[in-house]
């Protein structure tokens, strides 16, 4: 086979599983913290393609502030569904269960308002950075490198706040012990509150740098969230470089299995390969035991 | 006390309600009516397909219930219509016939889209002796044992032979082609059918791809299929939001050689997704401008009825239940009946209809082994400059070519 395609096939493996990183990362965030597992994530990245579909394809923002507006506007939506939804129920018996059905509940519901609100059709963001760059025979669309790029810089602007701030401290606390947390004066509720919004504003991120490449509709929360659950279980539940790194390799596997194979083979490796390496490591590439 | 109160309130709204709707049904009941019923993905990446079929039964009943209903024997019927989203799930598609037809008692389903959901159907509707007529395109939705299965427009089987047989004689340089379908029974059936025209008009296949529908990010595949070097790319039987995906990042990576959209039913929408530089020279093989001077006057009408009222673009897919309306609503007036044993045997009869979308031939005993085949005008259009631009007539069985 051809050194170009080849390439080309990592090229496409890291755009992919970056793609799928930022989208992982919020709810590996949300469930470490938390011990929320958010089937509504995927309609946050829904929103945030709304939101650039709305604010840069028709009216005509930056994009840049575009991508900010859409985490922030998510992230509020998330601090939200997080006061009036959640927090409720995890201070009920069998809160596991009952998070659980609201999140699967509350899918359902952003994907039915989407539906009233913004139509049922596709719908496509112009292009923010237009052309192609051409190394020898393998292609990138200036699209993607900026997705890649602001995709990076989002992670690591999480991981600075994460290490270096007190806020990020007091998260990196209550993720190891809520009580104990507690006990030191970190106040817990507020704690959880920030991170589901955080959660949620990646996950927006992650739809308006994707927006304008892949299209939106109502329905495209349901056809990511599968994706970024194998990412988390893969990384490692509640692990944030796991998140990055399990992103990484699904979407890596995933582009070359399809240089050789035909689609319902790749997807029959793919999930095979996830088996094998969760008997090998139950915890996650990079989870705890 | 709490809990006492909420439970009056759920028993006073538990006998309440039947009891006003019954009052409702029974007053419907006293006018007559005919109900027309489909399932159609409503939402969902085919909802470019669904959406427009079912507003056009909406029209086809305001517009006979405008001009008086319909007379059939001493009866004069008002027409409803009643949609279910089936988001294009077979496992929807058979739960919505079970309640259309055992529940709403419908006799009649125009507009079927995405073959898989009609193999989940046909076996709820045929026992049933309910019309269905539909898009769903494959071999096995036409049969002699489902007599009361129709297809109101062209399948992949008269599609593909008259696109590649235009294809290779006006484009002689097309010497190999690749295609792109999604992994479904419309899929499969469709690749075979284009790897059968193609090769059979000296096109070679070098690739086929099929994907789960829903895919965003083609290019694992495309990359595969470019190394290949294929004069012409057909999205096949691609629904609008995954194919425009496909041919944009075809663009993306550089791909210069001819494309085609053998049965894009939307040309309008898909340039629209597409992006007027990605689809530069796409072909449609359903290119009819509705609007344009080779529509009928009627279809002209339609068309800007559907913008004025929704504000979207009418598709030539879409009419085709509009004209199934006109057809067995004619031959239930013929046989004095709604009755679909003797109406079919009217249709069958009757077998050429002039139809608002323009002439219309019944056929297919040679291919299916029974006329259920609904034959109609198809437009071959290129994408240029942003519009689809219409090219000549493709010659079909019944309309250009001998009847099968």
């Amino acid at each position: 086979m051809e050194l170009t395609l080849l390439f080309q096939g990592c090229l496409n493996g890291i755009m992919l599983g970056l793609n799928y990183a930022l989208i992982a990362l919020g709810l590996s965030l949300i469930f470490g913290i938390m011990g929320i597992v958010n089937f509504a994530h995927g309609e946050m990245y829904m929103l945030g393609g709304y939101v650039a579909y709305y604010f840069f394809g028709k009216f005509g923002l930056n994009y840049l502030m575009t991508i900010f507006l859409a985490v922030l506007l998510v992230a509020i939506v998330g601090i939200v569904l997080e006061k009036f939804i959640f927090r409720p129920l995890t201070t009920r018996p069998k809160e596991a269960l009952t998070t659980l059905i609201a999140a699967v509940g509350l899918a359902w519901v952003f994907q039915m308002l989407a539906v009233i609100f913004f139509g049922e059709l596709d719908r496509t963001v112009p292009s923010a950075f237009k052309g192609i760059i051409r190394m020898g025979g393998v292609v990138i669309t200036y699209e993607r490198l900026a997705a890649i790029i602001i995709g990076i810089c989002l992670v690591m602007l999480v991981n600075v706040f994460l290490l270096r701030t007190k806020t990020g401290q007091a998260i990196r606390a209550v993720a190891q012990d809520k009580e104990a947390a507690a006990l030191q004066g970190v106040h817990v509720t507020r704690i959880s509150m920030l991170v589901f919004g955080i959660g949620c504003g990646l996950a927006a991120g992650a739809g308006a740098l994707a927006a304008p490449i892949f299209g939106i509709n109502p329905f495209l929360g349901g056809e990511v969230i599968l994706k970024a659950f194998l990412v988390v279980i893969l990384g490692g539940m509640g692990s944030i470089p796991g998140a990055m790194l399990g992103g990484l390799v699904l979407g890596i596997v995933e582009s070359f299995a399809s240089l050789f194979f035909s689609v319902p083979t790749v997807s029959v490796l793919t999930f095979s390969l996830i088996i094998v390496i969760l008997i090998a490591r139950p915890q996650g590439l990079l989870g705890h035991e | 006390m709490k809990v006492k109160v909420i439970l009056i309130c759920i028993l006073c709204v538990l006998f309440v309600v039947p009891l006003y709707a019954g009052k409702i049904s029974q007053a419907a009941a006293e006018e007559k009516t005919l109900v027309i019923g489909t399932t159609l993905p409503l939402s969902g990446p085919a909802a470019g397909w669904g959406l427009g079929l079912s507003r056009m039964n909406d029209f086809f009943a305001e517009d006979t219930n405008g001009k008086g209903g319909l007379k059939v024997g001493g009866d004069v019927l008002k027409i409803k219509t009643i949609a279910y989203d089936n988001k294009g799930m077979p496992s929807e598609a058979a739960a919505n016939a079970t309640k259309l037809v055992h529940n709403d008692k419908i006799k009649y389903l125009i507009g079927g889209v995405i073959a898989a959901t009609g193999m989940a159907e046909l076996p709820v509707t045929q026992p049933a002796k309910v019309v269905t007529t539909s898009l769903w395109w494959g071999k096995e939705i036409l049969e002699p044992n489902k007599p009361f299965s129709f297809r109101q427009t062209v399948s992949q089987l008269e599609i593909a032979p008259a696109m590649y047989s235009w294809i290779s004689k006006n484009n002689p340089k097309i010497k190999t082609m690749a295609q792109i379908n999604p992994n479904d029974t419309s899929g499969w059936d469709t690749a075979a059918a284009i790897r059968e025209a193609a090769t059979g008009n000296g096109i070679q296949v070098v690739a086929e791809e099929f994907f789960e529908r829903g895919t965003k990010d083609m290019y694992p595949f495309l990359t595969k299929i470019l190394a290949k070097k294929p004069d012409l790319i057909d999205v096949a039987v691609t629904a609008p939001g995954d194919g425009a995906v496909i041919v944009k990042q075809l663009y993306e990576l550089g791909y210069k050689g001819a494309k085609a959209w053998t049965c894009g039913t939307n040309p309008i929408q898909i340039i629209q997704l597409c992006g007027t530089e990605a689809a530069e020279g796409l072909w449609f093989a359903y290119g009819q401008n509705l609007e344009g001077p080779n529509s009928t006057p009627e279809t002209r009408a339609l068309a800007k009825r559907y913008k004025e009222k929704f504000n979207e673009d009418l598709a030539p897919h879409h009419v085709t239940s509009y004209a199934m309306g006109e057809i067995f609503a004619r031959a239930m007036v013929e046989a004095g009946t709604i009755e679909t044993e003797p109406v079919t045997k009217v249709v069958e009869k009757t077998h050429k209809f002039e139809t608002v979308f323009g002439p219309y031939v019944l056929l297919g005993k040679q291919k299916y082994g029974i006329d259920r085949q609904f034959v109609h005008r198809m437009m071959l259009a290129q994408a240029r400059g942003g519009k689809p631009v219409e090219i000549e007539w493709l010659l079909l069985p019944g309309l250009g070519l001998p009847e099968y």
